[in-house]
C-alpha cells in the first residue's frame, strides 16, 4: 500500500524502572527475528515503531518519511504509518464477524462498504478462512482468531509488518497455517518483517537476521552459541 | 452465628417492603393508580427520567472515555467533581443548582436575559436536577468498562488505519455495549427516583415538576392509599431493574470486553 521502505529507527523510551535504547535498520523485504526475555523491551519497541507509544528521544524514519521525532515535534499517528501490527495475544474484534474484521482496515483506507467486503472475502479465501466469514470474533478459537488477525493485517498490504509473538498460545494447526503464511510473505520480499518470538528455531528458515534484546538494548544474534 | 446476623439483615431490608405491601389497599389499587393526579405524575416522571437519561448518555459517555483514557493533570480532581453528586445529599445538589441556574444564579440570569429560558420550577429544571444526580451512575459504569477493555484492540484498529474517532465508534463503544446499557438503565432508575434535588430546584407543581416521588410525598398527607400504590409501583420498577442488572454492575463489567 505505501510500498516498501527502509525503516531507520533510533529510539529512546524511558519509563520509571526501564529504558529502551535502540538503533535499528530494517531494509525492504528483510525478515528480522527478535528474541529476548520477558520485560526486555520487545513489545515496547514494537509499540514505539507502530506509533501506539511515542518515543522520548531519537527518530523513526520510514522510507523518506519521518514518523516520530520529538526534537522537531513530529509524530505521525499509527493510522497514517501504514505499518501492519499483530500484537501479543491478538484476537479479532469480538463484536465483528471475521469478514468485517478483515474489511475494517480496508474500509478505514477509504474503500466503499461493498468493495471492502468483496476484497475481504477474497482475503479470507486466500487464507483458507472463508468458512469462518460470518462467525463473530468472540466465537472463534484462539488459533482461528490469530489467523483472522494475520489476514486482516496483511489485507492492508503493509510495507512493514510488526509481529509480537504471533505463534504463542495457539494450536498446532493454526501454527502451521501461520508459519505457511509467514513463509509466503517472506518469499515475496514485498514486506519487511520484525518478528518477536521466544522460539526462533521454527522461523529460522525465513529469517535474514536475528537480534537479541536485553535490558532495552539490541545485540546481533542470540546469546551463547548459535547452532 | 454469621448466618443469623445475615438473616437479621435480610429481615431488616425485607420488612419495610412487606409492611408496605400489607397496607396497600389492593382493591382500590387500579383506580388509585389511574387517578388524574397519579397519571399526570407518572407521565411527567417518564418524560423527565428518559430525557435525563438521554442527556446523561450524550454527555456522560465522552466524559467516561476521557476519564478512562486520558492522563492529564488534575484528572482525579475532575473525576471527583463529576461524581460528587453521587455522595452528596440531593437537597444540597438542588441548592447548588439553584445558585448556578437559579433566577439570580451565575448562569440563570444570562439564560433568561438572552434566551428567555427559566430553568427553576420548570420541567426542564426537573430534567436538569435528575441529570445532575443520575449521570454519575452512567459515568462510573462506562468508565470501569472502558478501563477493563483490552487496549490492544484499539491499538490494532489504529494500526489498521482507523482514526481515533472511528476506533471509538466502531471498536471501543460496541465492545462496552453491555456497560452502556447497564449505565443507562441505572441512571434512568436513579432519575426516576430523584426527589431531593428536584423538589429543591424545581419545586412541586403538578403536571410541571411534580414527579412520582414528589407526589408520593405529597399524597402521604392527604391520600395515604395513593401514596402506597405509587410506592409499590416504584419498588416494582426498581426491583426489576436490579434483577436484570445484578451481574453487570456488581463488579464484573469486563464481560463487556470481546474476550
Amino acid at each position: 500500500m505505501n510500498g516498501t521502505a527502509t525503516l531507520e529507527a533510533r529510539i529512546t523510551v524511558r519509563r520509571r524502572d526501564f529504558a529502551l535504547d535502540v538503533d535499528l535498520v530494517i531494509r525492504p523485504g528483510e525478515v528480522v527475528l527478535l528474541t529476548g526475555d520477558n520485560g526486555a523491551g520487545k513489545s515496547t519497541l514494537v509499540r514505539a515503531i507502530a506509533g501506539t507509544i511515542p518515543i522520548d528521544e531519537g527518530r523513526i524514519v520510514l522510507g523518506r518519511r519521518v514518523v516520530d521525532e520529538p526534537a522537531t515535534h513530529t509524530f505521525v499517528p499509527p493510522e497514517r504509518r501504514g505499518i501492519g501490527v499483530v500484537h501479543q495475544d491478538a484476537r479479532p474484534f469480538g463484536h465483528m464477524t471475521a469478514l468485517d474484521n478483515v474489511a475494517f482496515g480496508l474500509r478505514a483506507r477509504g474503500r466503499t462498504r461493498t468493495r471492502a467486503s468483496n476484497e475481504a472475502r477474497t482475503v479470507l479465501i486466500d487464507h483458507g478462512l472463508d468458512g469462518l466469514a460470518d462467525r463473530r470474533g468472540a466465537q472463534v478459537s484462539g488459533g482461528e482468531g490469530r489467523r483472522i488477525v494475520m489476514a486482516r493485517t496483511l489485507a492492508i498490504r503493509p510495507g512493514l509488518l510488526l509481529l509480537d509473538e504471533p505463534l504463542s498460545a495457539i494450536d498446532e494447526s493454526a501454527r502451521d497455517a501461520l508459519v505457511g503464511v509467514l513463509r509466503s510473505v517472506a518469499a515475496d520480499h514485498d514486506t519487511a518483517i520484525l518478528l518477536v518470538t521466544h522460539d526462533p528455531e521454527e522461523l529460522r528458515p525465513i529469517a535474514d537476521r536475528r537480534l537479541h534484546m536485553a535490558d532495552g538494548r539490541l545485540s546481533p544474534e542470540g546469546p551463547g552459541p548459535v547452532a | 452465628m454469621v448466618l443469623a446476623v445475615a438473616g437479621v439483615a435480610v429481615v431488616f431490608f425485607a420488612l419495610p417492603f412487606i409492611g408496605l405491601l400489607w397496607r396497600v389497599p389492593w382493591s382500590d389499587a387500579w383506580s388509585l393508580l389511574t387517578t388524574d393526579s397519579s397519571l399526570t405524575a407518572l407521565r411527567l416522571s417518564m418524560v423527565t427520567s428518559v430525557s435525563a437519561t438521554a442527556v446523561s448518555f450524550v454527555l456522560g459517555v465522552p466524559l467516561a472515555w476521557v476519564l478512562a483514557r486520558y492522563g492529564f493533570p488534575g484528572r482525579r480532581l475532575v473525576r471527583a467533581l463529576c461524581l460528587l453528586s453521587l455522595v452528596l445529599p440531593p437537597v444540597v445538589g438542588g441548592v447548588a443548582l439553584f445558585t448556578a441556574y437559579g433566577r439570580r444564579g451565575m448562569l440563570g440570569d444570562p439564560l433568561f436575559d438572552w434566551f428567555g429560558i427559566r430553568l427553576p420550577f420548570s420541567t426542564a429544571g426537573v430534567v436538569l436536577a435528575q441529570t445532575f444526580i443520575a449521570m454519575p451512575f452512567l459515568v462510573l459504569t462506562v468508565e470501569a468498562a472502558l478501563r477493563s477493555l483490552d487496549r490492544s484492540d484499539e491499538d490494532a484498529a489504529r494500526s489498521l488505519g482507523a482514526s481515533k474517532w472511528t476506533t471509538f465508534r466502531r471498536v471501543s463503544l460496541p465492545a462496552v455495549r453491555p456497560a452502556l446499557v447497564a449505565g443507562a438503565v441505572l441512571a434512568w432508575a436513579r432519575a426516576l427516583g430523584e426527589f431531593g434535588a428536584t423538589i429543591t430546584f424545581a419545586g412541586n407543581f403538578p403536571g410541571r415538576t411534580q414527579t412520582v416521588p414528589l407526589s408520593v410525598y405529597l399524597a402521604l398527607e392527604n391520600d395515604r392509599g395513593q401514596a402506597l400504590v405509587l410506592s409499590v409501583l416504584m419498588i416494582a420498577v426498581s426491583f426489576i431493574v436490579l434483577l436484570s442488572l445484578r451481574d453487570r454492575w456488581l463488579g464484573t463489567t469486563h464481560e463487556a470486553s470481546s474476550r
